[in-house]
């Protein structure tokens, strides 16, 4: 009976405009994200090139190189960006705030501030400016080297101090930059990287991870109109008390509804990712490597079908117990409060619902913090199952009622 | 265990207002009616006992299982709401089907059941007319081959003639009046008619009591001898209506031939007439309303 009313939850589901509204919108966000080629940058890198991509170093002296340089340039406009509640906002100081920072950097850097002023000029300068790839080439390597006796511990203490006058979500937070720094790769490192693309990847895995990154945001909102719609679509056609007085047992009503729901909210993602997926098969192959052909399987089990549960869940726990649409709008900002609190773009998962990894390859990267991302999904899962389990509870306290914990409190009032 | 359903001294409350007091009932095979005005607590009694409202007090029991086991009660049970809908996508034969399953009903007998369910309702040549596209009739004939597809022992349809025309509601009530040979039906209406024609226990219910149980008979026992035909001038009507229970009046020019209930006859030309069921059931009505308020 269980499968029977799955097959037609589900053939209810391929009748409603809004699944086509949801696949349609999923598809035409990931295309515009994904659109492009990017095989070039899954090439082997030669020796000599003009540069070899960002890496990740957690080197000591590279961090404090890069924190410093970000401090100097920031000081020299005066003009810091934080993001306080994941929103920018731009803080300027006052003099005496301003002196304060000067002596940190004169402090950390055994310069005083003209000659630190002076190099920035030096190095800008050695670049061209005027086009955007000279800019950014510039911005990248202008590092600004500690005086040769500044230990790390104290280099904390002083980006401390910084936090303190400059105020909340500031670049100089300690989980911002303690996970390390983007700094220019050597060769050596970019081939390093490459392998791991390669044989830990093997190319697919990194496609997969970055169609992930950007699925798992419209993944966060996307599923709770179809939940919303299903729960209140019994209400609108005024079927309740019909499907109440039939035998069928609540976790089998709920459970088809739930699980129909989930399986046709994944086939467009996993069917997306799977064809995305296919030219750089193609390109792996080119370039020497065995594709994991099962990347995109593995990728949306692991990382978007806890999301997509959990959100349905969610969704039909609130919509059984309001029966309205509040749900969308708790959700809503839930969705948007995780995409803000992620304080980097890649990895820090943490127990963010949209986790990130806005970055084709970084793979030893990826590979260390994996155990946090499973850590994650995992309570995801959990998390879903439970707010099941609790929708079939207040499905069978209504059908037994007659009548919601909600509409009680609520109704009576009037 | 015998097909019956024992009330006994239910109670229903929402919040401060007492829908149901104290019922006692006892019902037994064949069709049952319960005849009311609205806000009489009809519904309210059905949904009782079909287990979507929980009782605020006293026993149910149906075929002697007590009515909070749910899971027990509807298996044996087909409900009509008095509001029947279907999502309105659906095409008849996908509705039936849907509910079908609901019932827990094998593939191999939906397969069977359902087009010769909608057969019986004669909703044969619609299988694909989708919901919303039928009329009220269409839907109340859908909803009550839904209410018998699994075979219940027990059928409680809310209202289900009202809004019907005439044919189909004749049609409505054979319907029923065969269901009903080896099982329960119960059937609420404020349409007098559809009760004489079907019944043959009743039960009236106002303000959530039940004023009278019995037999269509035994009811109309109680007002034989107590309903006159007169003919009045017209102007003379409204002095009528004041004075007596007034249950039928017939214009012809100047004067009307009226029905009325008195204990007593009213006039020396007035005839004493045949009681039927509406007379009896205004009887009860006015009877019980006016010793309610002498109290
Ligand atoms: N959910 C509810 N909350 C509060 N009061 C209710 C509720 N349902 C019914 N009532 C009240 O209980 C009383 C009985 O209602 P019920 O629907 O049983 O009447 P009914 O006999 O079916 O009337 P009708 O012939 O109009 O269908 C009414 O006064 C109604 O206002
Ligand atoms: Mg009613």
């Amino acid at each position: 009976m269980f499968g029977t009313l799955l097959i037609k939850e589900c053939k209810q589901i391929l009748k409603s405009m809004v699944y086509y509204i949801y696949v349609v919108v999923f598809v035409l966000f990931l295309s515009s994200q994904l659109g492009g080629d990017i095989t070039e940058n899954l090439q082997r890198p030669q020796p000599g090139q003009e540069n070899y991509g960002m890496t990740n170093s957690q080197k000591e002296s590279d961090i404090m190189g890069k924190m410093l340089a970000e401090l100097v340039l920031e000081t020299e406009r005066n003009s810091y960006a934080t993001y306080p509640m994941g929103f920018y906002k731009g803080v300027i100081l006052n003099e005496t705030e301003l002196e304060k920072v000067k002596a940190i950097v004169e402090e950390c850097t055994g310069k005083n501030w003209q000659q630190v002023t002076g190099e920035i000029t030096e190095h800008f300068n050695s670049y061209d400016q005027s086009s955007m790839e000279g800019a950014m080439q510039a911005q990248v390597t202008f590092s600004v080297f500690p005086r040769d006796d500044l230990s790390y511990a104290e280099f904390c203490e002083h980006m401390e101090e910084i936090c303190r006058l400059v105020g909340a979500g500031s670049s100089y937070q300690k989980e911002k930059w303690s996970q390390g720094v983007s700094v220019p790769g050597t060769y050596e490192q970019a081939v390093e990287e490459f392998e791991a693309i390669c044989t830990k990847d093997r190319i697919t895995g990194a496609i997969a991870r970055l169609f992930c990154d950007y699925a798992g945001i419209v993944l966060a909102i996307l599923p709770i109109f179809l939940g919303v719609t299903r729960c209140l679509r019994d209400k609108r056609a005024q079927v309740v008390q019909v499907v109440y007085a039939h035998k069928l047992s609540t976790a089998k009503i709920i459970g088809s509804r739930y699980l129909a729901n989930v399986c046709m909210a994944f086939l467009p993602v996993i069917i997306t990712l799977l064809i995305m997926q296919m030219p750089y098969q193609y390109h792996a192959r080119t370039i020497g490597v065995a594709p994991d052909l099962l990347a995109f399987l593995k990728y949306s089990c692991i990382w978007l079908l806890p999301e997509i549960m959990v959100v349905l869940a969610a969704a039909f726990f609130l919509t059984e117990l309001t029966e309205n649409v509040i749900s969308i709008f708790v959700q809503v900002f839930w969705a948007i409060a995780s995409l803000f609190s992620s304080m980097t773009l890649k990895g820090s998962f943490g127990w963010n619902l949209i986790a990130r990894w806005n970055t084709l390859g970084d793979t030893t990267a990826f590979w260390q913090q994996r155990q946090e991302l499973l850590w994650n999904r995992g309570f995801y899962l959990i998390l879903s199952l439970v707010m099941f389990v609790l929708t079939i509870v207040i499905y069978e306290k209504k059908r037994r009622e007659g009548e919601t914990i909600y509409g009680k409190i609520f109704k009576r009032r009037r | 265990m015998g097909i019956t359903i024992e009330i006994k001294d239910l109670s229903k409350n929402f919040g401060k207002k007492q829908a149901l007091k104290h019922v006692d009932l006892q019902i037994e095979q064949g069709m049952f009616g319960l005849l009311g005005p609205n806000g009489a607590g009809k519904t309210t009694l059905m949904k009782v006992l079909t287990t979507l409202t929980k009782k605020s007090g006293g026993q149910v029991r149906l075929c002697g299982i007590p009515v909070e086991q749910c899971g027990q009660v509807r298996k044996m049970i087909g409900y009509l709401p008095q509001d029947f809908s279907m999502y309105g996508n659906m095409g008849a034969y996908e509705a039936l089907d849907y509910l079908a399953v609901l019932s827990g009903i094998e593939k191999k007998k939906r397969a069977i059941l359902v087009p010769q369910m909608l057969e019986k309702v004669n909703l044969n040549d619609q299988h694909k007319t989708k919901v919303k596209a039928m009329s009220g009739g269409m839907k109340r004939r859908l909803g009550i081959a839904q209410a018998i597809i699994h075979n219940p022992k027990i059928i409680v349809v809310d209202e289900p003639t009202a809004g019907l025309d005439p044919e189909e509601r004749v049609r409505f009530r054979n319907l029923l009046c065969e269901i009903a040979k080896d099982r329960i039906v119960i059937l609420s209406t404020h349409i007098v008619g559809d009760i004489e024609a079907t019944c043959e226990n009743i039960a009236v219910l106002n303000l959530g009591e039940i004023l009278f149980r019995g037999t269509v008979s035994e009811l109309l026992q109680a007002v034989r001898g107590k309903v006159y035909t007169l003919e009045v001038s017209t102007l003379e009507l409204p002095m009528m209506q004041e004075k007596f229970l007034v249950t039928g009046i017939l214009t012809n020019g100047s004067t009307a031939n009226i029905k009325l209930i008195a204990d007593q006859a009213p006039m020396r030309e007035a005839k004493q007439a045949e009681p039927d069921v509406e007379d009896a059931y205004m009887y009860l009505m006015n009877h019980t309303s006016a010793s309610k308020g002498r109290e």
